[in-house]
This record gives structure tokens, C-alpha cells and sequence, in this order.
């Protein structure tokens, strides 16, 4: 196969997962809110096994489209040519380094009475960094 | 300077930068708790121990950019893993956060991408001998 087709199949499946995640952790967050909220847990043992194995299942739930995201991102990093990928790993390493360094430094100040700063918040960043730094050392390396 | 020059160097670094990272540390919580000051002095004293910190990720750059060619794919391969895993975990725990009551300090993100970088460095390096 081709790779350019490799890195189109593997960008399609990146949409898939992340739109699949999205979805599967958004029922799964109300359904621990339904189960949490139920007056039957508390009626039958039955009931309640059931309801802790559910819980289990819908609390890991996310995990399966994670797996499908890593694998295609792997898949179309190995597929990309020498430049592209010198370029990714900089940038990459760069992101991961700052929000590290930065998140890590707010974390001391967060043991000392600073307010949380949430994954959300942190998980933005992290793209905003990557695409700022893939900005920056595609224009470096023109 | 020859690349095993350079190495050496880089991994000596790392090794003092670390070392460093546990002195400044360990100084700046006692010297807090032995001596409580206003907010700001005591933020800046607190993020001290990222100086030594940033000293370790430009040796680890450095490393970086003088290892041979199957090395850095390795590495690139490492890190996107880590860097994607962090994100999903991350959001994951943040999911079932209201579950659990204990939020996530974003002081655990930095071990968890380097613990998570470590994972993947493992793996390929395995998959590519």
C-alpha cells in the first residue's frame, strides 16, 4: 500500500476513535450516574453484583476506541517520510517536554493551596503546544 | 566534539540535573516549613525545583538529537505513545473522577508521561531488534 492511502486510512481511523471515544465515555459517565442513583442496588444482592460489573464495564468502556487512537497514530508516525518525521519527533518532544515542565511546576503550587487545573485544561494545552511547535519546525525546516 | 563525547556528556548531565532536582526539592519544602513567608515568595520557592528539571529535559534533547537514525524513529515512536496514552488516561481518570473524590494533581502528569515514555521505549526497542 501506498503511503499516502496508509496515512489517509490511518487519519480516518484517528477520526473514528476519537469520535467513538467521545461518544462511549460520555454514556458511560451517565450511566455511573444512573447506577450510582439507584434505590435496587440496595434491595438484592443480585442486583448489586450485576450493577458492580456493569460499573467495571462501563468505567473501562473508553479503553477500547483508546486502543484503536495509539494504534493509528503509531501507525501513521511509522509510515511518514525522514523529514516528516524528524519535524513530528521535535515538535512532539518539545509538547511533551513543556507541558510536563509546566504542569508539573503548577502541581507543586496545587500542594500548596492553588486551585486543580483539570485534564480538560491540561489536554488543550497539550494540542495547542503541538500544533504550535509542528507550525514552528515545519517553518524551520524549510 | 565526537557523538560518544556529546553522550557522555548528555547522560552525566541528566544524572547531575536529577540529583539536583532532589536537593533543590527537598531544600525549598523545609526551608517553607521552617520558615512560612507571603504567597508569591513562597510560590517562587516552591517552583524552584524546575530549574533542574529543565536542565534534565535539554540534556535529554540533546541525547536525542545525536542518536543514530533507527534510535530517533524508536524515540518518536516512544513518545507519540506516551503522549497519546497521557491524554486518554488522563481524561479517562477525569471521567471517573466524581467516583473515586480524588482529583488529579497535575504534578502526576510529568511521571506518568515519563513512566508511560519508558513503557513505549521498551516495546519498540524489543519489536525493532
Amino acid at each position: 500500500m501506498k503511503p499516502g492511502k496508509v496515512m489517509l486510512l490511518a487519519l480516518r481511523d484517528i477520526a473514528i476513535g476519537v469520535a467513538l471515544f467521545l461518544v462511549v465515555s460520555r454514556v458511560g459517565f451517565w450511566g455511573l450516574f444512573l447506577f450510582s442513583s439507584g434505590d435496587v442496588l440496595r434491595q438484592n444482592l443480585l442486583a448489586l453484583v450485576m450493577a458492580t460489573v456493569m460499573l467495571g464495564a462501563l468505567i473501562l468502556s473508553p479503553l477500547i476506541p483508546i486502543g484503536f487512537i495509539i494504534n493509528s497514530t503509531v501507525r501513521m508516525v511509522q509510515y511518514s517520510d525522514e523529514l516528516q518525521q524528524r519535524i513530528f519527533l521535535y515538535a512532539i518532544g518539545f509538547a511533551a517536554a513543556a507541558t510536563g515542565l509546566l504542569t508539573f511546576a503548577y502541581g507543586l503550587l496545587e500542594f500548596n493551596g492553588y486551585p486543580p487545573l483539570g485534564m480538560l485544561n491540561i489536554i488543550s494545552f497539550m494540542f495547542i503546544l503541538l500544533f504550535a511547535s509542528l507550525l514552528y519546525f515545519k517553518w524551520r525546516f524549510r | 566534539m565526537k557523538t560518544i563525547e556529546i553522550m557522555v556528556r548528555s547522560a552525566r548531565d541528566i544524572v547531575l540535573g536529577l540529583l539536583a532536582y532532589v536537593i533543590v526539592l527537598v531544600g525549598s519544602g523545609s526551608f517553607l516549613l521552617q520558615h512560612p513567608m507571603g504567597a508569591l515568595p513562597s510560590a517562587l520557592i516552591l517552583i524552584s525545583p524546575v530549574i533542574p528539571v529543565a536542565f534534565v529535559l535539554r540534556s535529554i534533547v540533546q541525547l536525542l538529537r545525536h542518536s543514530d537514525e533507527l534510535e530517533q524513529r524508536i524515540q518518536l515512536l516512544a513518545v507519540s505513545f506516551s503522549f497519546a496514552s497521557t491524554i486518554v488516561l488522563g481524561y479517562t481518570y477525569e471521567l471517573i473522577q466524581p467516583f473515586t473524590g480524588v482529583p488529579l494533581s497535575s504534578a502526576f502528569i510529568l511521571p506518568l508521561m515519563v513512566v508511560l515514555w519508558l513503557v513505549g521505549l521498551f516495546y519498540f526497542k524489543r519489536r525493532y531488534q
